[in-house]
């Protein structure tokens, strides 16, 4: 019974987090309507649980995603949970601190990694004549508002839940960007 | 490292295992349901997000800046009388001539209409999300238009309960295109350039004018003629090229639809 509920808690958070994602996404205005929510999240569950259960969200939420896309399914699904997987490696054993420096250091690297695979898939699915996706002169740019602004939101966010949350402190022998 | 490679390794094959079954069809009742349940949130906020960015308000800063529009919306009304009753006169002209050429027309065209329900989020596209299907004969390759016959794009991905729109200032869009002109010249209306689309390929030698109407060229299968794309905001000409090049503004905002038809072709119905 504990388990159904759990189970039920996350799947209704991730119709909360793909909701979310889609209102920043349709509400706001340009720049703040490229703002990644959805890494934005799983950064913050990543400092805050420790646990890998954060791929798994990640791969259903971009799963979601890929529903509303135009792009060849399986692009954004494969370049969000391995970008996730990678990142959470880097923060087990070198990010290690909990600090609201070390969770934009890792929003950075995850933004950086998801569209780099982003553009290296693409490039290869157009090469291999599977897809007619031209990406436009502009896309450096609207990839860069999107790792600064969400980088932004979340060292601020990360700040204010680490002076209420135990859970987001770092303790004393963790201070330190990189582990000994 | 070992145990790194072992997980990297199954959630590859997780997601291989993933895209085979969605190209399947084995994961259609979870995307559709799935899509069900994010639908109505989804087209909310399409529609709220639609009314916020009103730009069609205009303000002015005294009264004669309100007499000049008016005065110009005047001749426009008037211009665009004297064009109806033009295009009236070579419709009639048109059809007595296809009569007396014995022209069978086959056309086996049904329309129907949907809502937009959500746009992409991705930056590397321009298309809307339908809530019309593969149930409701939708086919890849439908085109889709307004209520006043203004062409929006073209169906490129259909699930069961909704399918994907490419609109026309997409950067895969590409149409055949006629200007209405002296010389009715053809060229590729593309998109990919923001909010407007380029029409490219028009030969060199032929006269165009800024606030030419541009539309439809019926040269491609399952594209009719004459559906209105937008009008020549600019034109691009150098000496030395054998092809022009115009900037047209859609006549339709792209940003702003909430309601269009899709153009259901014969196969559409079988």
């Amino acid at each position: 019974m504990k388990f159904l509920g759990q189970t039920l808690l996350i799947f209704f958070s991730l119709i909360t987090l793909i909701a979310l994602s889609i209102a920043v996404s349709y509400l706001l205005p340009y720049p703040f309507s490229k703002i990644n929510i959805v890494f934005f999240f799983l950064i913050i569950v990543m400092m805050s649980r420790d646990s890998g259960l954060v791929v798994w969200i990640s791969f259903f939420t971009h799963f979601f995603i890929e529903l509303y896309s135009s792009t060849p399914f399986g692009l954004i699904l494969f370049s969000g949970t391995i970008s996730i997987l990678i990142i959470f490696w880097l923060y087990k054993n070198i990010f290690t601190n909990r600090s609201w420096y070390s969770a934009m250091t890792l929003l950075f690297v995850v933004l950086l990694v998801y569209r780099l695979l982003y553009i290296l898939i693409l490039m290869v699915l157009r090469w291999l004549d599977l897809t007619t996706i031209i990406l436009e002169k502009n896309i450096l740019l609207i990839f860069g508002w999107e790792i600064l602004l969400t980088c932004l939101l979340t060292g601020l966010f990360y700040f204010i839940l680490s002076h209420f949350f135990k859970s987001f402190k770092a303790s004393p022998i963790e201070h330190g960007l990189f582990r000994v | 490292m070992n145990s790194k490679i072992k997980t990297l390794l199954s959630i590859t094959i997780v997601i291989a295992l993933t895209v085979v079954f969605h190209f399947i069809g084995w994961l259609s009742p979870v995307e559709d349901f799935l899509h069900g349940l994010i639908k109505p949130g989804s087209q909310t906020l399409y529609g709220i997000s639609v009314s916020m960015n009103d730009e069609d308000e205009e303000f002015f800063s005294n009264q004669e800046e309100l007499e000049q529009a008016y005065q110009n919306l005047k001749t426009d009304l008037l211009k665009n009388k004297t064009d109806s009753a033009q295009l009236e006169l070579l419709m009639q002209e048109n059809e007595e001539l296809k009569k007396q050429l014995n022209f069978l027309e086959k056309t086996n065209q049904a329309s129907i209409g949907v809502n937009v329900i959500g746009k992409n989020t991705e930056p590397t596209g321009n298309t809307l999300v339908v809530d019309r299907g593969k149930v409701d004969s939708i086919r890849v390759g439908n085109i889709v238009i307004t209520d006043e016959g203004a062409l929006i794009g073209k169906v490129t991905s259909v699930e069961e309960h909704f399918s994907i729109v490419r609109l026309i200032n997409d950067s895969q869009s590409k149409v055949a295109g006629t200007i209405i002109n002296h010389e009715k010249s053809i060229g590729l209306v593309e998109g990919g350039y923001g909010i407007s689309v380029h029409m490219n390929f028009i030969p060199q030698n032929e006269t165009l004018e800024i606030g030419d109407s541009v539309v439809t060229s019926g040269l491609e299968v399952g594209i009719p003629r004459g559906l209105l794309i937008g009008k020549i905001e600019a034109i691009e000409k150098e000496a030395y090229q054998p092809f022009q090049k115009a900037v047209i503004s859609p006549f339709v905002n792209l940003d702003k639809i909430t309601l269009a038809s899709i153009i259901l072709t014969g196969t559409n119905l079988n």
